[in-house]
């Protein structure tokens, strides 16, 4: 089984590399590939079981889709044959039709129709409780846009708490087939160990065991409690 | 300055009744005198007098601790100056420094401020009072609620800078030191083997150039992305420094310092590299306010980092350390790790840095936990880690993943129970990290006190 972190150096913010930390502690006789931004990536020409990518810059996400434009119709063959992909933060706007950034609009990948807006001089934080695949899901939110489109028939998650690709939605992020973008970070599978298992069993393992079950089942349930409590506050 | 108007003569007259009381009431009034003033008035900067001379210290880490050094050798060399070293380093507790030495007019009694400055209540500082100097430690990724990352910071911090400021900058810090690059300025950095270096962190803030994208290739690191590099495309890289360490001693707690006028002795106030950043930025910036050498070198070798950031006390044989580890900032709790596993001896260390605030009506987003280097700590050396407070649950399981064996780790849901789960008798020394909050700071010193305690009765006893 191969993993790929696509350019790492660049999609490692807000503690999102703890993704793969913790996936690598699941998966400790599985191959995880590092892509640097000056190579190519390993999903081109190999069978890769997941993609993953984190947050990033505006410069840098700027870099990344010129790196991944001319791969486009690879990354949608991929999507179709349902191989596994999970970009966070940011990441997920690489796909979209386009970024506005004030006068400038920057075309995405194009394989989603939304569109990000960036706000330059802030940065929207909050938590995000919701559900998917029936098991609720938890996150952090730390973002310098919000998503427009219509996600109701291809969100990631759907909201009980806490604001969803834009602040007048409650579904969380985009999905297709086995394609997940999301703007949760905090990071995602190591705050949702279902969630994890989910992801594990769809690259292709058979079983999936959660590195340290104990110790990631009380903390998810332990916040699991905070957000169900209606005092706790989500922004 | 703007010229003042009845609104400013009114809120003046306010704040500095308000303060007399508050100081007859035993209470510094470094914060509140501020708030007050620009709740009532909120240009009041704008009308107060700027002082001859205003400098500020700003950047990710180290910014306190270089004000501080910076105010002492002042204050022993018998300058007058106006210093927020007490206060609170946004836009309030610069007013209320400034405010205490000004005039019923606005006048500034004093001809020299040296004011701490958090980077990211520069637009709400620097448009009233633009500084002649500004000393910039370093820039890392900080509080991710705040601050976001470097470019978001380095962006705030450059569409403030004034052309006139004279820039102070750390040039083995590829992101501050390319700040305004129009602008004059110094660099200060290290040139020699500082002893402790890693370049095992997890994460580096800058790795390709900001130019053209290429990777960096770096000549070599001493933490996280502090080192020197360049691009291997184009004329990016690291500066040439003004001001370097060239050699250290840490057995004798002396180094050598090259700076435009000779190379010269200093006392370290510290065994840890990011202390002789610290030292050799104030050093850097006392000279170019224009301080002899001699009177910065006599200066040091009185002067001692803060109690509240570092305190270390021998009792009956075992060395008992608090330290503050900043919570939401991954590289200075990283830094207080790396010098942990280095320090000789067993030890056992207690983790009391969750977010005061989150814990009381929210829940901390724990995402910076996955930055900072707790691997540091799975070395043979490190017998104990008690964790507390509310996320203990979400520590414990970073700790796990940074491969720490379960049984060296122990959650405790109070910190000020904390020294009751501490293996004393095991180790050779206890660290107690804590948070900026004056609230975890005096957590920290019970469980400090209570530690003591009971190493002097065993101490007794045996």
């Amino acid at each position: 089984m191969k993993i790929e972190i696509l350019f790492p150096e660049y999609g490692n913010l807000f503690g999102d590399l703890g993704n793969m930390m913790y996936l690598k502690a699941c998966l400790p006789d599985e191959e995880f590939i590092e892509t640097s931004i000056d190579s190519e990536p390993a999903f081109v020409t190999e069978d890769v079981n997941l993609i993953y990518m984190g947050p990033m810059t505006g410069k840098n996400q700027e870099a990344v889709i010129q790196k991944l434009l001319p791969y486009k119709d690879r990354i949608e063959e991929l999507i179709r044959k349902k191989k596994c992909f999970l970009f966070t933060g940011n990441a997920m706007e690489v796909f979209f039709r386009e970024i506005i950034d004030g006068e400038r609009r920057i075309e995405g990948l194009n394989i989603f129709d939304f569109s990000a807006v960036r706000v330059s001089d802030n940065y929207y934080t909050g938590n995000y409780y919701g559900e998917f695949n029936q098991r609720k899901v938890v996150g952090c939110k730390i973002q310098s846009s919000m998503a427009y489109g219509a996600n109701e028939h291809c969100y990631f998650a759907k909201g009980i708490r806490g604001t969803g690709i834009n602040r007048s939605s409650g579904y969380e992020g985009v999905r297709r087939q086995n394609f997940i973008g999301t703007y949760l970070v905090g990071p995602l599978l190591v705050m949702n160990p279902y969630f994890t298992q989910y992801l594990m069993y769809h690259m292709g393992v058979e079983k999936p065991k959660l590195a340290y079950d104990v110790a990631i089942k009380e903390a998810y349930h332990q916040r699991l409690t905070e957000f169900e409590n209606k005092r706790t506050v989500m922004e | 300055m703007k010229k003042n108007t009845v609104r400013f003569y009114v809120t003046i007259t306010i704040v500095k009744i308000a303060t007399k009381i508050l100081k007859l009431l035993g209470r510094n009034a470094t914060h509140l005198p501020g708030w007050m003033a620009n709740k009532l008035c909120p240009d009041f900067l704008g009308h107060l007098e700027k002082p001859e001379r205003l400098v500020y210290i700003t950047g990710t880490n180290g910014k306190t601790t270089v004000s501080n050094l910076t105010a002492e050798v002042l204050k022993d060399n018998g300058y007058d100056y106006i210093n927020n070293a007490s206060g609170s380093n946004v836009s309030e507790g610069v007013v209320s420094a400034l405010l205490s030495k000004s005039s019923f007019f606005g006048k500034s009694r004093c001809k020299l401020a040296v004011l701490e400055v958090d980077e990211r209540y520069s637009p709400l500082i620097y448009p009233y009072m633009p500084p002649d100097y500004l000393l910039c430690t370093n820039l890392f990724r900080d509080s991710y609620k705040r601050n976001a990352h470097t470019e978001f910071i380095s962006g705030v911090l450059n569409s403030q800078i004034p052309k006139h400021t004279k820039l102070i900058l750390n040039g083995e810090d590829l992101i501050s030191n390319h700040l305004a690059m129009e602008n004059e300025r110094r660099y200060f950095g290290i040139n020699c083997p500082d002893g402790h270096s890693s370049s095992d962190n997890i994460i580096k803030d800058i790795v390709a150039c900001p130019n053209c994208g290429a990777l960096l290739k770096y000549d070599y690191i001493r933490y996280n992305h502090i080192g020197r590099a360049h691009c291997p495309n184009c004329d990016f890289g690291s500066p040439e420094l003004d001001y370097s360490v060239e050699k250290i001693d840490y057995e004798n707690q002396r180094c050598l310092i090259k700076m435009p006028g000779g190379t010269c002795e200093f006392k370290l106030i510290g065994s840890n590299v990011t202390d002789i950043y610290n030292m050799l930025a104030a050093i850097a910036l006392l000279s170019e306010l224009g301080l002899e050498v001699s009177q910065i070198q006599k200066s040091f070798e009185i002067i001692k980092v803060v109690e509240s950031r570092y305190y270390s006390e021998n009792v009956h044989g075992k060395e008992l350390v608090i330290s503050l580890a900043k919570g939401q900032n991954p590289i200075a709790c990283s830094r207080i790790c790396d010098f942990i596993r280095h320090e000789t001896g067993t030890k056992a260390v207690v983790c009391m840095m969750d977010d005061c605030y989150d814990a009381k009506e929210s829940s901390e987003n724990i995402a910076w936990i996955f930055d900072i280097d707790f691997e540091f700590l799975n070395d043979a050396s490190v017998k104990q880690i008690v964790l507390t407070g509310v996320r203990n649950a979400d520590y414990h399981l970073r700790l796990l993943m940074a491969g720490i064996p379960e049984e060296k780790i122990v959650l405790c849901d109070k910190e000020e129970d904390a020294a009751s789960y501490v293996d004393y008798a095991a180790v050779d020394k206890i660290y107690i990290l804590h948070d900026i909050y004056s609230v975890q700071y005096e957590n920290a010193k019970k469980v400090y006190q209570d530690l003591k305690n009971r190493l002097e009765e065993r101490g007794e006893e045996a």
